[in-house]
């Protein structure tokens, strides 16, 4: 035993010397090491000290006593809360999970109920009514005035926003006004901020909020951290001035000026949907966005386009250009020649051969392209891609291509010779997608099979070429073998 | 202690046991410590885990041994993110984790003082799966929590908190 001591305090010292332990694993190894002491001086006296059996006694008790509470009870915070974010709240269709786990959290004793509300407060979903939007800023000033538990609390931290509006529109003027006292009085490291349109089946979102350039300029003002805005309206029509090119700035206070800058010097993505094309955008011409990384355009109008490239877009990496009925081919050009970083492209205003010749002549590597889903407006355009076009962007590009999404109006089908050329331009490829939409006469539209002349044996090769390969997005109709032959090489077929 | 890629561990309770390198190396703590070391005659005490939790611990990282490493610093708020996206529990690792609550949370422990990410995930998925559901009553119940709460203090969180209940 003592020789046992002797060797423990050995490693003991040991440990003091190379001091890059923590404190509290050296508090338990002097624990053992006052236990083992202990245990030599009972095993050496054990009859003859009684002051040291009392000692020993109590130390008993003590344990047991201590043994009577569960280990979870020692839990430190950090291991709750890894517990806890596998119980937070996650979107689940368009709907949002219920709260109600971290409630019950917030309830069991002080410890968890701090850990729990950290967790809840840090993102908040709200998508009923005005009703649960009071209530939170109830709750925030509550929490606010929580003095008395300062010990056990701390004042909750709002990083994420998220609103799904879904509303009778006589409610939405009084939630506007409500949500921007939230933003205000609580959300100084507010990060994200994200208003979507609800789309619960059977109720009717008609109705958005409208936020004008006081409302931005509040928003950036009150939310320094903010690196993600997402919101389904943003109007200009600000001081009843119809916005033209000339005078876009002529109503700026110089303090407004300055916010906007500021604010989109934080901003690291900006989603914006439905934008009114008299009320452009134009104020990028002066405010460029020089830190965006993620941009994302619903309902480009117009030439809003054209003053985006005005700014330095060399840290932007994905792009989403949506419903852009006017958005022409050449601002494209201009957008690609300086976003030398771009990554991820989405596009769905027709894709064509001048637009992938824009990526060639630009040498922009893409990771990711989606351009599958067509906007209705530009239907009726005729496509002029090519397999020629495609193949020649694929050669010079499609080195560092992951995911690639493309519907075409143009007939074209994948044949052997064309799977022999993809596994060698596209060899990182993990997800595939690749639609021709013709014209149909019973509907307005039809797609074609795109894999149906393609050979087992091709494919296969391919396959086994391609291993970074997950997902393929096909048509593939009567073609089970190769749904078959993708299922022994564990890829996904998704047949949307 | 470093011998033909073999490393001797020493629990609290003073119990040895030898394991591979690659294995101990799991535990970030212990891969660190290797590195401080280097070659050592010396076993290495773990003084905060049991001879018992600590073999359950070298189970679970024998059998994962191949899988790849723990994520480094900076891909831990990715790793982090991910956590309440994958909460599966693979069929190995769901009867490893089966044991009584104790041991369960002394595993948990030991994972998070050895630093074994996985492991720590792996207890945490069971814990928040036998809390999904539960009122405060019943957690408390389930695991022996005193509540330290006066009614004025509950109601206060209640309200503070009713916004969460409808959201």
């Amino acid at each position: 035993m003592l020789e046992e001591l002797i060797f423990f305090l050995f490693d003991t010292t040991r440990l003091v010397a190379q001091q890059s332990y923590k404190n509290e694993e050296m508090k338990c190894i002097l624990d053992k090491a006052k236990v083992l002491i202990e245990k030599v001086l009972q095993s050496n006296k054990p009859e003859s000290n009684s002051t040291q059996c009392k000692l020993i006694s109590k130390r008993k008790s003590l344990s047991k006593t201590h043994n009577s509470y569960s280990a979870i009870n020692q839990f430190p915070n950090e291991i709750l809360h890894i517990i806890f974010s596998f119980l937070k709240l996650q979107r689940c269709g368009s709907d949002y999970n219920k709260n109600k786990n971290l409630l019950n959290l917030t309830l069991v004793n002080k410890q968890w109920s701090s850990v729990a509300s950290s967790l809840l407060w840090t993102k908040i979903y709200t998508s009923d009514s005005y009703e649960s939007l009071y209530l939170i800023l109830k709750g925030l000033k509550l929490n606010h005035d929580y003095s008395k538990f300062k010990k056990y609390w701390f004042k909750p931290d709002i990083y994420s926003i998220i609103f799904c509006n879904g509303y009778a529109p006589k409610l939405l003027l009084t939630l506007k006004k409500s949500l921007l006292k939230l933003i205000t009085l609580y959300a100084e490291n507010l990060k994200e901020l994200i208003l979507i349109p609800s789309d619960i089946e059977g109720r009717d979102w008609y109705g958005n909020i409208e936020f004008d350039l006081d409302d931005l300029t509040e928003i950036f003002k009150n939310c320094p951290k903010l690196d993600t805005l997402k919101v389904n309206t943003i109007n200009f029509d600000f001081s009843n001035t119809f916005i033209t090119e000339n005078d876009i700035f002529n109503d700026f206070t110089e303090k407004k000026n300055w916010i906007l800058k500021r604010g989109f010097a934080q901003l690291k993505s900006l989603s914006v949907i439905d934008m009114r094309g008299r009320k452009r955008f134009s104020f990028f011409r002066s405010n460029p966005l020089n830190s965006i990384v993620n941009l994302e355009l619903y309902d480009i109008i117009m030439q809003f386009s054209d003053s985006l490239v005005q700014g330095d877009l060399s840290n932007l990496r994905s792009l989403s250009l949506l419903d852009g009925e006017h958005f022409n081919h050449k601002t494209l050009h201009n957008i690609l020649e300086k976003a030398k970083n771009l990554k991820v492209f989405c596009f769905n205003s027709g894709i064509t051969d001048d637009i992938f010749d824009t990526f060639v002549a630009n040498n922009i590597n893409l990771e990711e392209i989606d351009c599958s889903i067509f906007s209705a407006d530009v239907f009726a355009e005729e496509f002029s891609g090519s397999w020629e076009g495609l193949s020649k962007f694929f050669l010079s590009s499609g080195s560092q291509l992951k995911r690639f999404k493309i519907t075409t109006y143009s007939s074209f089908e994948l044949d052997d010779k064309k799977l022999t050329f993809l596994s060698n331009a596209l060899p990182k490829l993990e997800s595939f997608g690749l639609w021709t939409r013709v014209e149909s006469n019973v509907y307005d539209y039809e797609y074609t099979p795109v894999w149906r002349s393609i050979s087992l044996e091709a494919l296969r090769n391919y396959l086994n070429n391609v291993k970074t390969l997950k997902e393929v997005y096909c048509l593939v109709n009567d073609r089970d073998d190769i749904k078959k032959l993708f299922k022994e090489y564990n890829i996904s077929v998704i047949e949307e | 202690m470093v011998v033909s890629s073999k490393v001797i561990l020493s629990s609290s309770d003073a119990q040895s046991f030898t394991v591979e390198k690659k294995v101990a190396e799991r535990s970030i703590l212990l891969k660190n410590m290797l590195e401080d070391i280097g070659d050592s005659e010396e076993p290495i005490p773990l003084p905060n885990v049991s001879g018992k939790v600590l073999k359950k611990v070298i189970e679970y990282c024998e059998h994962h041994k191949d899988d790849d490493p723990a994520p480094a610093e900076e891909e831990r708020e990715v790793f982090d993110n991910a956590r309440s996206r994958n909460d599966e529990i693979s069929e190995w690792d769901g009867t490893f984790i089966t044991c009584e609550n104790e041991e369960l949370f002394e595993i948990i422990l030991a994972a998070n003082y050895l630093d074994i990410k996985p492991l720590l995930d792996l207890g945490c998925k069971t814990v928040a799966n036998m809390i999904r559901g539960k009122n405060a009553e019943q957690i408390r119940e389930l695991f022996n929590i005193e509540n330290d709460f006066t009614p004025e203090e509950e109601e206060q969180i209640r309200r503070e908190n009713e916004w969460a209940v409808d959201a």
